[in-house]
């Protein structure tokens, strides 16, 4: 193809025949930003889990996961990423409580196929206390099984892996039953309805 | 301005972008604030955020669910019709003594399409008779006074499978009472407060 000036104008050229600092347009295109040309602090993906699951839980007085259902699953594209991670649980505690019962819910990590581990910003070693990486939370004034509790937090963790990461939680109570995603009553103007949300998003470093 | 070619430097100079074959841009179209949301090519990515950072301060008394004040909404009209909206409130509230100890205080996500008001993709599903949530039910704390804040924080998702201009925003209700939104009813004590009502959107490629 003949190159060709007139006026102000040259077609005939390529990209590679044109001055030092000279990129086609579909450098630019629509969607062509891809995740190796982020820098440190930017999100390079966001996963989430909208569960509608619903499920009780009565673990006593130690912590255990309610549901595998209430995962959100992650593989970083960087070992040394940040993984933020935002939890939204509601759930009631469907009567039979004690008003002064404690409940707790702490933030979790599965790597593989193996067993649950603390996030990097789980509490450290003091005393005898629980290292938590959640909430601990006492029933309100007037609870029965139609109240809502609501465990809504955002926590981070730098797993340290490339490979696929679960975030869940693990939750205890001092007695008594807890319904997750629903209250414990199915009728009158105050029982509910609502769905497990998480989400994760990896930040470069 | 002269077309010079020089041979030797391997450059060309004296021309526009414009005047390149089609196909062509320049180096500063890479320039910093260049990779637009609609540039971004990978799933997860976050193309666009909006928030809302409202100063209105109003009280509120019903016992339906109703919106509280239109300004309580974030704006977005989203890039991709499949993308999926993150979406997260921080709604101070200020109680008043005019409360039972055991008023139950209701609240959930809303969408507006034209100003319609919908459930969002995280409202729960049908189970028995009970009311599909995206947000909180709470009582007021112990010992709670004109002074108190309760705040409802959380973070839920939605699918608004559209690409025209929509809202977020929430309704509330409570059980009787009234409730004061972004401010407390004391305005003198040195527990009474003000706070901003927030409420952020993120757009999510996928």
């Amino acid at each position: 193809m003949p190159i060709v000036i007139s006026g102000t104008t040259i077609t005939g050229l390529g990209s590679g025949g044109l001055p030092a600092n000279s990129v086609g347009t579909t450098a630019l295109a629509d969607g062509a930003v891809t995740r190796d040309r982020l820098g440190a602090g930017t999100i390079l993906q966001t996963t989430y889990l909208n569960s509608t699951t619903r499920t009780t839980h009565a673990p006593g007085n130690t912590l255990s996961e309610v549901s595998s259902s209430y995962r959100c699953s992650i593989t970083p594209l960087y070992a040394n990423s940040i993984i933020k991670i935002t939890y939204h649980v509601p759930w009631n505690m469907g009567g039979g409580w004690a008003a002064n019962y404690i409940v707790k819910v702490s933030a979790k990590r599965w790597i593989g196929g193996a067993g649950a581990s603390d996030l990097s910003s789980v509490g450290v070693s003091n005393g005898s206390r629980w290292l938590m990486s959640g909430y601990a939370d006492r029933p309100h004034n007037g609870y029965d099984a139609n109240d809502m509790n609501n465990w809504s937090w955002t926590t981070y963790d730098a797993p340290n892996t490339t490979s696929a990461v679960q975030y869940g939680f693990y939750a205890g109570t001092e007695g008594g039953t807890m319904y997750y995603g629903y209250s414990g009553y199915a009728s009158g103007g105050f029982a509910w309805d609502a769905n497990i949300v998480i989400t994760c998003q990896e930040i470069k470093q | 301005m002269a077309v010079v070619i020089d041979g030797s430097a391997g450059t060309i100079s004296g021309i526009g972008t414009d005047g390149f074959s089609a196909g062509t841009i320049s180096s500063t179209s890479l320039a910093a604030n260049s990779a637009t949301g609609i540039k971004m090519g990978y799933a997860g990515a976050v193309v666009q955020t909006q928030v809302v950072n409202s100063t209105t301060r109003v009280t509120a008394a019903s016992s339906n669910m109703t919106e509280i004040s239109t300004s309580y909404r974030v704006s977005i009209t989203p890039l991709f019709s499949n993308s999926v909206m993150l979406i997260s409130y921080h709604i101070p509230t200020g109680w008043n003594t005019d409360w039972a100890a055991n008023y139950v205080m209701r609240v959930s996500a809303k969408r507006f399409v034209g100003g319609t008001p919908q459930d969002i993709s995280s409202v729960g599903v049908t189970n028995g008779s009970r009311t599909l949530v995206a947000g909180y039910h709470q009582r007021p704390g112990n010992s709670f006074d004109y002074n108190d804040m309760q705040v409802w924080a959380y973070q839920v998702i939605d699918l608004p499978n559209t690409t025209s201009a929509i809202q977020y925003g929430f309704y509330a209700s409570q059980e009787g009472g009234t409730v004061y939104y972004g401010y407390s009813r004391d305005g003198n004590g040195s527990w009474g407060w003000d706070s901003n009502i927030v409420i952020m959107v993120q757009e999510i490629k996928q």
